[in-house]
């Protein structure tokens, strides 16, 4: 009796202290990895536990959900943003055990607004995701220098190429390898939609040194041509890197101009139906100075349309020159702008008609007139002049240039439809690249602070959103017309702020994201 | 000093940035001064009622340790273990009397317990609980100084959590001095609890023999079950200043249930 009561008794103890061990719940951080910006949200990288949550958000507001959790035996590799303004973005899966064969390399494309996720076996791992214009292509390749996952050996030239609105099945996605004369893709570019003999084409532009291939993606089979640029005992370094498509028309081919680093010409290719299928592609070169920096085509009702190069020219010291080129006949007359401009841009659409011409290290910004172009010569060519040279451009959108003069501390903000500057002064050191662009403000982030800088475009007036804590990032949401600000807690703490008002009074607090359900039983870790 | 509100200056304009906006402190924490004011009132009610009837029956006071072991693994968000060890408090019983050897004490009680636990490794929770408890307690008694007991009793629980950001450089987290990094939450659930279990006081021929006829001394070892509603907290953000900013409500933590078995250790004393 003694014996079975010490037992019982023996039970009850060991049972008690078992009941107390712990399972260490609680001790994990959530590391936050990759953004992305939507339009009423963000979703992110959570990579303790390998998932993708979204933070929705309002004025007052935000609510956290898991949208994927990564499943067992995969991770989580990178979140890329998908068409601008769409509530899609994509993130990238693969087996996190090499020798696993029951899992492959997949694409996600993420569905916020449905709430679901699309899943595109891949057979390789890719790095770099490209859209086409409207989202309707996606072209995943080897942007880096990365080797696919557990082997060592891979093909630069592999691509995956799929419609994200269509469903995983047997050819889509489609992985294909480029084949440009022994040569490795360097940049995708996708063109407008061009109708080739009646045909309309999605071209997919693989750029490569010495040579393109175009693929169209809407061609089941791919169909492609691949146009050499140079010859074969040509030992440049000519890599196209910009891409412009001209429609067809009564008088001509649909055409292609290419502008290639390390070329002084600029391509143009003109394309054809063959009658068995395929294309057949007619090669023309313009001369374009010495250093192309950018083109614009200019296309007026009843004169041939006009290719306008920037470029720099040694026959004009080294300074800049727009080369205006008839695309029919190759005749070019050329414009000095007596400035080092690198970039254009086209305001052909705008009541000013003009191209705008401008870069760093500059003098001041320049505006070339496009009526009677031919006539002018150059005749109507404006200079607006910056006193102490301008060391940095940064367009803004919103047809505006942040211009950094000189060396000090201001920075002009130039209107470019009223060619209206507005000069401020910048006590803090910013990344203006990082400047963003919303509801008529500018929204800085000063490193390492806990404030926001704002600036009124509409009245130049500069203000501070102080917030309570350091801020991590920031993410304007188009949609909800909010500001999420993220910060460094444990406990996961935003900022949330009305983008039309971001002032102390409208900004709310939101903390605790870190933290919520984290006494449920669920199956989500915590 | 006059301070920078902004970095980007337009000599043009005039504005310095928007005043701070002000908020008010919650009013919960008033929540847990009224409810021990409560508890003090009922268990002085009480004891006034028993000493109007002094003489008529034998009054008891009990002091008690009961470590509870919960059953709920996700206490250990409040704790370093699953053991709220500190859980002390105090009966007071009378009996209001004895048939067939039975004796019957209504009782009333109180406990308390405060435990800490971590989260996110930064987390630090402090969880405090009131049990006030009121029962009966049935006792046999066995030989003039051992008796058993078996006792059910029931009541509320009044958790009270306070929750600070831990960092390096001692509760504060990067950013100025309106950082909130406090959390409070104060939640009320029932409870139920049995308890059984032996007690033991000074012998009565011994006290006798001594000329003491009013009080006895003892102590009591028992074992039970508490039962308590599950408790859903969800904190509001604390701390800051009046110039912090307005934070909004926190997404709920979820629930946790605070039952489990328990020992029960304690001292006696009884006044006849």
């Amino acid at each position: 009796m003694k014996r079975q009561q010490a037992f019982l008794l023996m039970l009850l103890v060991s049972s008690l202290l078992a009941g107390c061990k712990t399972e260490g719940l609680y001790e994990n951080v959530l590391a936050i990895g990759t953004k992305v910006t939507l339009t009423k949200g963000v979703a992110f990288h959570e990579q303790t536990f390998d998932r993708v949550f979204y933070l929705e958000a309002g004025a007052g507001k935000a609510s956290l959900k898991t949208l994927y959790q990564a499943q067992e035996g995969e991770n989580i590799l990178w979140l890329k943003p998908g068409e601008s303004g769409q509530e899609v973005f994509y993130g990238f899966v693969a087996p996190s055990d090499p020798r696993d064969t029951r899992r492959t390399n997949a694409l996600l494309q993420f569905r916020v607004k449905e709430g679901k996720v699309d899943r595109y076996p891949v057979g390789s791992y890719f790095d770099t995701l490209a859209l086409s214009p409207g989202g309707r292509f996606l072209v995943l390749y080897h942007g880096g220098s990365l080797a696919d996952q557990g082997s060592d050996i891979y093909n630069p030239n592999e691509v995956t190429i799929l419609e994200p609105a269509k469903a995983a099945g047997d050819f889509n996605p489609k992985t294909v390898s480029i084949g440009i004369e022994g040569q490795r893709i360097e940049h995708i570019a996708f063109l407008d939609s061009l109708s080739v003999g009646g045909r309309s084409c999605e071209f997919g532009v693989f750029m490569a040194r010495g040579a393109v291939k175009l693929i169209d993606l809407a061609d089941p089979a791919l169909t492609g041509i691949k146009i050499q640029l140079v010859t074969d005992t040509d030992t440049r370094n000519v890599v196209p890197v910009e891409a412009l498509a001209k429609a067809g028309d009564a008088l001509r081919d649909p055409m292609i101009f290419l502008r290639a680093s390390g070329s002084q010409d600029i391509y143009a290719v003109s394309l054809s139906l063959k009658t068995g299928g395929g294309f057949s592609a007619s090669l023309n070169q313009f001369e374009a100075g010495d250093t192309p920096y950018g083109m614009t085509l200019v296309e007026e009702p009843g004169e041939t349309p006009t290719l306008l190069v920037l470029s720099w020219s040694n026959a004009y010291a080294g300074r800049g020159v727009v080369h205006v080129i008839d695309i029919d006949t190759a005749d070019t007359f050329t414009i000095s702008i007596g400035d080092t401009p690198t970039r254009i841009l086209s305001r052909a659409e705008t009541a000013e008609h003009e191209v705008v011409l401008y870069g760093d290290q500059t003098a001041g910004v320049h505006f070339l007139k496009l009526d009677a172009l031919s006539d002018e010569k150059g005749g109507n060519l404006e200079h607006l002049l910056i006193p102490e040279r301008i060391r940095d451009v940064i367009p803004l959108g919103s047809d505006r240039l942040l211009l950094l003069p000189g060396s000090g501390s201001d920075l002009i903000i130039l209107d470019l439809a009223t060619r209206n500057m507005t000069r401020l002064f910048s006590a803090a050191s910013y990344d203006w690249t990082q400047a963003q662009l919303s509801a008529g403000r500018f929204f800085l982030v000063p490193g390492g602070k806990d404030r926001i800088d704002t600036l009124d475009l509409t009245n130049g007036h500069p203000d501070s959103l102080v917030l309570d804590d350091a801020v991590v990032s920031l993410h304007l949401l188009s949609g909800s017309m909010a500001g999420v600000v993220f910060h460094d807690t444990p406990t996961g703490r935003v900022t949330v702020f009305p983008l039309s008002q971001p002032t102390r009074d409208k900004a709310t607090v939101i903390d605790g994201l870190w933290l919520k359900d984290i006494l449920d039983d669920t199956e989500v870790p915590r | 000093m006059k301070r920078i509100i902004s970095s980007i200056h337009n000599p043009a304009c005039q504005g310095e940035g928007t005043p701070p906006s002000f908020r008010g402190t919650s009013p919960r924490r008033g929540l847990l001064q009224h409810f021990a004011l409560l508890s003090a009132m009922v268990l002085v009610s009480i004891l006034l009622l028993v000493a109007s009837r002094a003489g008529a029956e034998p009054l008891e006071l009990g002091l008690d340790l009961s470590p509870t072991f919960l059953q709920d693994k996700n206490y250990e968000a409040f704790s370093s273990d699953r053991l709220s060890s500190l859980r002390l408090g105090a009966d007071l019983r009378f009996e209001v009397g004895d048939v067939d050897g039975f004796a019957f004490l209504p009782m009333v009680g109180y406990r308390y317990a405060s435990d800490s636990g971590t989260m996110r490794s930064m987390v630090k929770n402090d969880l405090t609980l009131h049990d006030v408890l009121v029962g009966l307690r049935v006792r046999k008694g066995l030989q003039s100084w051992l008796a058993v007991f078996a006792e059910v009793s029931g009541g509320m629980l009044y958790a009270d959590l306070d929750s600070r950001i831990q960092s390096q450089s001692d509760y504060r987290v990067t950013g100025d001095m309106g950082t909130r990094d406090r959390y409070q939450d104060h939640q009320f659930t029932w409870s139920a609890c049995g308890l059984a279990g032996l007690e033991f006081t000074l012998s009565k021929k011994w006290l006798e023999s001594r000329n003491v006829d009013s009080f006895n001394f003892g102590g009591e070892i028992g074992a039970g079950y508490i039962r308590r509603g599950d408790i859903g907290f969800r904190p509001g953000l604390e701390g800051g200043d009046e110039n912090s900013l307005h934070a909004a409500e926190e997404p709920s933590w979820g629930d946790v249930n605070l039952s489990g078995w328990l020992i029960q250790i304690g001292l006696e004393f009884r006044f006849f």
